[in-house]
């Protein structure tokens, strides 16, 4: 922590983006038909009142952000941070739901154990990929054939 | 894969549905594979159908896999939103869905409508019942109507989700005995057993629910069964029909099954056929006789009709309850 | 018939051969499917329906009791060992069960959370047999005005989970409501947040929420931060078991946890998840030692893991006396009666009674067999730990990306999930506590529908919380509960001062 940033950007996003939510959340209630009830208490009603205590604490971690380094609530992390590694989880992520179905679940499964297992500085990928299909392979034939769960098989169908 | 051979590969399957129908002397035996989306999770009315449809279908023999695929959701629409976009066209793909859709649909003012399917039959149904706590002052339905009738308000309706078969049937109740519609006083719980036990707890002053659902409770007398929206007495039911009240109501919560939009006359053929022969067999009567659930089944365009009749019904009724603008 | 009689009897049926086979596959399947986030036992005893449809129905329903406890044998343990709870009624165990196992006492912790599970397993069964009637009453005197007021009482929990700073507690606890909100509302119909997308309108499920703030946050915040990769984590210091000290700690709390939840699981809206909040809540205000809370306090563990377990047996109180099902599993439960033509309610007991009975007997012995299944194992799960993280955080996304995509079998769901892991690594890296977000999340819903069901009940006249006997004494203690520690504090203060004084 340097004792002489004149303000925490994070504590300034994080407001800010609370604020935002705030905002977001008033405007959807704001656009509500509202049905006539008797409990006078309509489907808008608590999501305003939310709204209201999101722009609050935003304003306040906007505000504190600005307070000297000691009364901060959002302090600049003081250790470094492996962005590589959690690009590659979000993008293993975010693949793996996208062939998910048209591959099936298996080439999907064992394709993100393997993104997260290098993401974490795993280089041994012939003990990776057999546990990683071990395991792929044991959980679908255990859910789909066992208790009829529906997993998607994709290219692989017929074959497991 | 990418989205050419995906395409590629649909359109060959369907070209392959459509040889084997012209060669085939039975259409029914057109199928290699026929899935059955059940638009909710596993356990519920719908997704029973769809299962035992499942192993109707399956026992005749006609098709060799079936499968039932849950889609749950927002009252099925999530269910019906697939069937109309990415199964659009498909032969092989049929989804159960019910009253409690066509509600739904307006309720969620949902883009796609019972109109972008292809009608196959309706299927089962069942009839609801309108109860009250055993300890209850109202003693006969005549009672609770005059109660409604003097201050709608009054009468705390409960029953499950808003704008579904429950909360149709006690609008529809209102509007035939004349109470201001506009005033009911429905409130909705959340599944499970939350409704029953208002009930029997005598927190609100009717209850409505489909007649098996409360059937012991109501055998054992902790529920008072008022009336029951059949169009006639039912076998084995002593509870007096609402219309024989002077109450001019009949309301079925019927289920059916249906099949995605664009399809050929004679790709519309085979999967009733395929459905008939199975709501023929002796894997679905049986299945029937164990769940207690009432034939209704009515193929084809009488079914396409009363869809539509259903619409303009549980249309109007949620118009008059504010539900839906 | 003497219940005691009819128990024996029950024994008898329970325990021939082909029964104790079916418990012991029902408390084993349950233990595996608990263990994986997602798939629960109303999903799991669905499935299984058609395929048990011709068994005899006394041997499938002693299995489907013993899943439904082993589910709860089994969340715990992902949830101490790996930060991920299986069912949402152990999120609560997650708090101090995993700081315990990161200081090397996990097989303590899963020790606790086994015998507190027994004992409260136990207990429920207990009162299942003698005392059915009593919380059947119970359970009717609560409409939704009582509802809502023990929601506000809930709610005065969070303030044991807040962290260390009150702004950042409270954004948590907002933003818990927030997500709530989305989808549709169940007085109205009215869609809530969800922009127009279809998917959103089944609102956005508590097992998402829970398993993208715990594991998928865990996992992303472990990767961004080298130097705690680095760290070894030690499986066990000290003694492999509880401890004598342990020991002292955790037996009050298990009675107190089981008290709190077998009643909860009797109310038609009550749940596994509230009482867990509820127990926390009071183990860390009736410790000597608040402090050690959020630090790895046993008590923390060995309370609400009682809690839920009895929560669970309680849920069969209203189920089987009165046909009434009070949470999904017992939903499922009701349809599987359905399906062999029976129906639960007061006629049950006597037309049926070799079912009901054997079921009975069956459930004191599944909870035997999960004792022994999962005491032995605690040291062997611990080993977990000891797998190398690529491998383990692998595992960790891989089943919990396949029990979301299961709820609802959509990968929108692993979208949401995607999204609610982004907020959780922000909530890591930031120190926001998340425990307040998924009790915001539980609660506001709740709460929320049932206090305008109480107010359309009673066409909008406000009192009825405070006219209904029940309902205002709840509001009272939440009340005293809230108010208590300021009075406390205020007087502590007034003494010293009179000390200083004098």
């Amino acid at each position: 922590m340097k004792p002489d940033t004149p303000k925490s950007a994070a504590g300034l996003a994080i407001g800010l983006g609370l604020l935002l939510l705030g905002g977001i959340i008033f405007y959807d209630a704001s656009q509500m038909q509202i049905p006539p009830t008797y409990a006078r208490v309509g489907p808008q009603v608590f999501p305003y009142f939310i709204a209201v205590g999101l722009a609050v604490v935003g304003a306040y971690f906007a505000w504190n952000s600005w307070a000297p380094a000691a009364r901060r609530e959002i302090v600049a992390e003081g250790f470094a941070t492996d962005w590589r590694a959690l690009l590659i989880i979000g993008a293993g992520l975010l693949i793996h739901l996208n062939i998910l179905k048209p591959l099936g679940f298996v080439i999907a499964g064992v394709f993100l154990f393997m993104c997260v297992a290098f993401a974490f500085g795993s280089r041994s990928f012939l003990r990776d990929g057999i546990v990683a299909i071990t395991l792929v392979v044991a959980s679908y034939i255990g859910f789909t054939h066992g208790l009829g769960l529906q997993l998607p098989a994709g290219i692989l169908a017929g074959l497991l | 894969m990418n989205r050419r051979t995906l395409i590629a590969s649909a359109v060959a399957l369907l070209l392959a549905g459509g040889l084997s129908l012209n060669l085939a002397s039975t259409p029914a035996l057109a199928l290699d594979e026929l899935r059955i989306i059940a638009p909710a999770a596993p356990g519920g009315g719908w997704d029973q159908t769809a299962r035992a449809m499942q192993e109707a279908v399956q026992s005749g023999g006609a098709v060799k896999a079936v499968t039932v695929e849950n889609v749950p959701g927002a009252g099925g629409t999530v269910g019906l939103a697939q069937l109309a976009g990415q199964e659009q066209g498909k032969d092989n793909v049929l989804m159960v869905n019910g009253l409690v859709m066509v509600g739904a649909i307006l309720t969620n003012k949902s883009a796609v409508t019972l109109e972008n399917t292809t009608p196959i039959a309706r299927l089962t149904g069942e009839y609801e019942v309108i109860v009250v706590p055993g300890s209850s002052e109202l003693k006969t339905l005549a009672d609770l109507v005059a109660k409604l009738k003097a201050d709608p308000g009054a009468v705390a309706w409960g029953g499950g989700s808003a704008g579904g078969t429950d909360h149709i049937l006690a609008g529809l109740v209102a509007k035939a005995s004349g109470a201001d519609v506009s005033k009911l006083n429905y409130v909705p719980f959340s599944g499970g057993g939350e409704a029953l036990a208002a009930v029997m707890g005598g927190h609100v002053v009717a209850g409505i629910s489909g007649y098996s659902e409360w059937e012991g409770q109501i055998k054992s007398g902790e529920l008072r069964a008022l009336g029951i929206s059949a169009p006639e007495r039912v076998a084995g039911i002593d509870i007096p029909t609402l219309k024989e009240q002077g109450v001019d109501v009949e309301l079925a919560n019927w289920r059916a099954i249906v099949a995605p939009p664009g399809l050929t006359d004679e790709q519309k053929q085979a999967l009733l056929a395929t459905v008939d022969a199975a709501v023929k067999s002796d894997s679905w009567k049986k299945v029937l006789a164990a769940k207690n659930w009432t034939d209704l089944y009515l193929p084809g365009d009488d079914f396409t009709k009363l869809v539509a009749a259903e619409n303009v019904r549980v249309t109007e009724i949620l118009k008059g309850i504010g539900l839906v603008q | 018939m003497d219940v005691l009689a009819s128990l024996l009897q029950g024994f008898a049926t329970a325990l021939t051969p082909m029964n104790l086979m079916w418990c012991l596959l029902g408390t084993t399947l349950g233990t595996a499917i608990g263990i994986l986030p997602g798939i629960g036992p109303a999903l799991t005893i669905a499935l299984l329906l058609p395929i048990t449809a011709k068994l005899d129905p006394t041997g499938a329903f002693i299995m489907f009791a013993g899943l439904y406890y082993g589910a709860m044998y089994g969340s715990s343990t992902t949830s101490i060992l790996l930060n991920t709870p299986g069912e949402s009624g152990s999120i609560i165990t997650a708090v101090e069960g995993n700081v315990m196992a990161k200081n090397g006492r996990g097989a303590a912790a899963l020790a606790t959370a086994a015998i507190g599970s027994f004992v409260a397993g136990t207990l429920g069964t207990i009162a299942i047999t003698f005392l059915a009637p009593l919380f059947v009453k119970l359970a009717l005197l609560f409409g939704p005005a009582e509802y809502f007021a023990l929601m506000v009482l809930a709610f005065t929990t969070v303030s044991a989970l807040l962290g260390s700073s009150l702004p950042r507690g409270l954004t948590s606890l907002l933003l818990g409501l927030a997500i709530g909100l989305v989808g549709t509302d169940v007085l109205t119909g009215q869609p809530r947040l969800t922009f127009d997308i279809l998917s959103l309108l089944r609102g956005i499920d508590i097992v998402v929420v829970a398993v993208g703030l715990f594991a998928v946050g865990e996992a992303l915040y472990m990767a961004s931060r080298p130097d705690m990769r680095a760290g070894e984590i030690v499986p066990i210091r000290g003694s492999i078991f509880m401890t004598a000290d342990e020991w002292r700690r955790s037996w009050k709390p298990w009675l107190r946890g089981t008290a709190l939840g077998f009643p909860f699981g009797a109310l038609p809206a009550g749940g596994t998840e509230i009482p867990t909040f509820l127990s926390y809540f009071l183990e860390k205000r009736m410790s000597k030692k608040p402090e050690e809370f959020g630090k790895g306090a046993i008590e923390g563990v060995a309370g609400p893991e009682a809690a839920n377990n009895a929560a669970v047996a309680g849920v069969l109180v209203p189920l089987l006396t009165l046909g009434l099902p009070t949470s999904a599993t017992a939903a499922i439960l009701l349809a599987a009666f359905e399906q062999y033509n029976l129906k639960p309610g007061p006629l049950l007991f006597s037309s049926s009674s070799t079912l009901v009975w054997g079921l009975i007997a069956s459930l004191y012995i599944g909870n035997v067999m999960l004792l022994i299944l999962n005491l032995p194992l605690a040291g062997l799960w611990v080993r977990l730990l000891s797998i190398p993280q690529p491998l383990l955080y692998g595992g960790i996304l891989l089943f919990s990306t396949l029990g979301v995509y299961s709820l609802n079998n959509s990968t929108f769901d692993l979208v949401l999930l995607f999204l609610v892991g982004i907020l959780g690594f922000l909530m890591r890296r930031y120190d926001f506590p998340v425990a307040p977000c998924i009790i915001g999340l539980i609660l506001g819903r709740l709460a929320e529908a049932q206090f305008r069901r109480a107010l359309t009940i009673s066409q909008g006249d406000a009192s009825v919380f405070f006219t209904h006997p029940l309902s205002l004494a709840l509001l009272i203690i939440a009340a005293l509960v809230f108010v208590g520690p300021l009075f406390y504090r205020w007087r502590a203060a007034k003494l010293q001062s009179v000390k200083a004084a004098g």
